[in-house]
C-alpha cells in the first residue's frame, strides 16, 4: 500500500502540519486578554481583531477543500454548470456588505456572541434561537464532511490514503490524526487558532493560484490538442487548466506535482464522485463525457507533470 | 438608521440611490443567466460565459468599493450634521 508514497509531497505536508499545529496551540497566547476564560475571548478573539487579522481570516476561512477541491471537481464532472460557485460567491458579498455591518454593531453593542444570541436579543423567543442554532450546526456538519474528504483526497495524492483492502481505521487514521489534532488546539485557542493559522493558509493559496495560473497552463498549452479547442461549455473541455485542475490542485498544495506516483486513479476519482455527489445535487449531464475525461487527465498528467 | 429628531434629511438621497444600484447590479448581472450563457466572444480562447462571470469578480468588487466609500461619506455628514 506504501509503494505510492510521494516522499517529497509528504515531507512538505508533514512540515507544514507541525508548523501549523504548533502555531493552534500558541495561539492561545497570541494577542492575550486579562480575562481570557470567557466566551468573548474563545469564540471572537475578545472581539479584537482588525481589518487585517479579519481580512485573513475570511480569506482563510471561505477558500477551502470547497474551493480547492470540491469545485474543480465538479467542473471537472459537470462542466459549466459547476461555475455556479463565481457567480454566488460574487453575490455574497453585496449581501455581506449590506446586512453584516448592522448585524456587528447590534452585537457589539448588547455583547451577543452567536446568531442564536442575537435572534435571542433581538426577538425574545428561546425556541426560535434554539431552532437557529440548531439549523447552523446541521448546515455546518455537510459542510465539515466535505473538508474530510477534501483531507483525504490530499492524503490519497501523497500516497497514504491507503487502498482498496486496507482496513477502514487504518484507511482513516490518518485523517483521524488531523481532525483530532485540529480539535484539540480549537478547544485550547478557540478563534485565534484559525486566525492566526489564517496567515500560513492565505499564503499557501496565493502560492497555488500563482501555480495554478502560471505554471500549470504551461505544459499543458505546449500538450493542447486541437480536440480540446471545440469549446462546447457543458462538456468538460475547454482545454487549457479547467479540466485537469481537480487533480492537480491538490497536488498543488502539497506543492510537488507527484508525477506518476500516484496509488489508483480508480480509487481517486471514486472520491471525485463522492465530492460531487456532496457538493452538487446536479443531474449529470453526461456520464460518459466525464469517464472520458478522467482518463484524458490520467494519460496527460504525467506528460504534463514531468515536462 | 439615524434618528435624527430635527436635522431631517431626507431618506432617499442620490447618493443613496446610487449605492443601492451598485449593490443591486451584480444580482441583475449575474441572475440573468442567459445574458451570457454563450461561448463568443471568446477571450484568449475562453468562451464569453467564463470570462463575462470571472469579469464580475473585479466589477462587483470595484462597485462594492464605490458603495462603502459613498456610504462613509453619506454617514459622516449626517454624523457632523447632528453634533453640529
Amino acid at each position: 500500500m506504501k509503494d505510492g508514497v510521494n516522499g517529497v509531497a509528504l515531507g512538505v505536508f508533514i512540515f507544514f502540519f507541525l508548523a501549523v499545529t504548533v502555531m493552534g496551540f500558541l495561539a492561545a497566547r497570541w494577542r492575550k486578554a486579562e480575562n481570557d476564560a470567557s466566551l468573548d475571548e474563545w469564540g471572537l478573539g475578545g472581539r479584537s481583531f482588525g481589518t487585517w487579522v479579519t481580512w485573513f481570516l475570511l480569506g482563510g476561512d471561505l477558500y477551502t477543500a470547497y474551493t480547492f477541491v470540491a469545485v474543480p471537481a465538479a467542473i471537472y464532472a459537470a462542466g459549466a454548470a459547476g461555475f455556479f460557485a463565481v457567480p454566488y460567491t460574487i453575490l455574497v458579498y453585496p449581501l455581506i456588505f449590506t446586512f453584516l455591518p448592522r448585524l456587528w454593531s447590534v452585537s457589539h453593542k448588547h455583547g451577543y456572541v452567536t446568531t442564536s444570541d442575537f435572534v435571542r436579543g433581538r426577538f425574545g423567543s428561546k425556541g426560535l434561537s434554539l431552532a437557529v442554532a440548531v439549523t447552523g450546526i446541521l448546515a455546518t456538519m455537510p459542510y465539515i464532511a466535505l473538508q474530510l474528504v477534501g483531507i483525504q483526497a490530499v492524503l490519497d495524492v501523497m500516497g497514504v490514503g491507503g487502498g482498496e483492502n486496507t482496513h477502514w481505521f487504518i484507511k482513516d487514521l490518518p485523517l483521524l490524526i488531523a481532525f483530532a489534532v485540529l480539535a484539540a488546539y480549537t478547544y485550547s485557542s478557540g478563534l485565534r487558532a484559525p486566525a492566526l493559522i489564517a496567515f500560513v493558509k492565505d499564503g499557501l493559496i496565493y502560492l497555488v493560484i500563482a501555480v495554478a495560473i502560471i505554471y500549470i497552463p504551461m505544459p499543458m498549452a505546449a500538450n493542447a490538442t486541437p480536440a480540446n479547442q471545440s469549446g462546447n461549455m457543458f462538456s468538460n473541455s475547454w482545454g487549457m487548466a479547467n479540466c485537469p485542475l481537480s487533480t492537480l490542485i491538490p497536488a498543488a498544495i502539497a506543492m510537488k506535482p507527484s508525477s506518476a506516483s500516484r496509488p489508483s486513479i480508480s480509487e481517486y476519482s471514486g472520491r471525485i464522485v463522492v465530492l460531487r455527489r456532496i457538493t452538487l445535487r446536479l443531474r449529470l449531464e453526461s456520464v460518459a463525457v466525464i469517464e472520458c475525461g478522467y482518463m484524458n487527465s490520467a494519460s496527460a498528467e504525467p506528460n504534463a507533470r514531468v515536462a | 438608521m439615524p434618528a435624527d429628531p430635527e436635522g431631517k434629511p431626507p431618506t432617499v438621497t442620490p447618493v443613496r440611490v446610487v449605492i443601492a444600484l451598485c449593490l443591486i447590479a451584480p444580482f441583475v448581472a449575474m441572475l440573468w443567466v442567459s445574458s451570457y450563457a454563450k461561448v463568443d466572444p471568446t477571450f484568449i480562447g475562453i468562451p464569453f460565459f467564463y470570462w463575462y462571470q470571472m469579469l464580475w469578480v473585479l466589477i462587483s468588487t470595484a462597485l462594492t468599493v464605490i458603495a462603502y466609500k459613498l456610504w462613509q461619506r453619506d454617514q459622516r455628514a449626517r454624523k457632523g450634521g447632528a453634533s453640529a
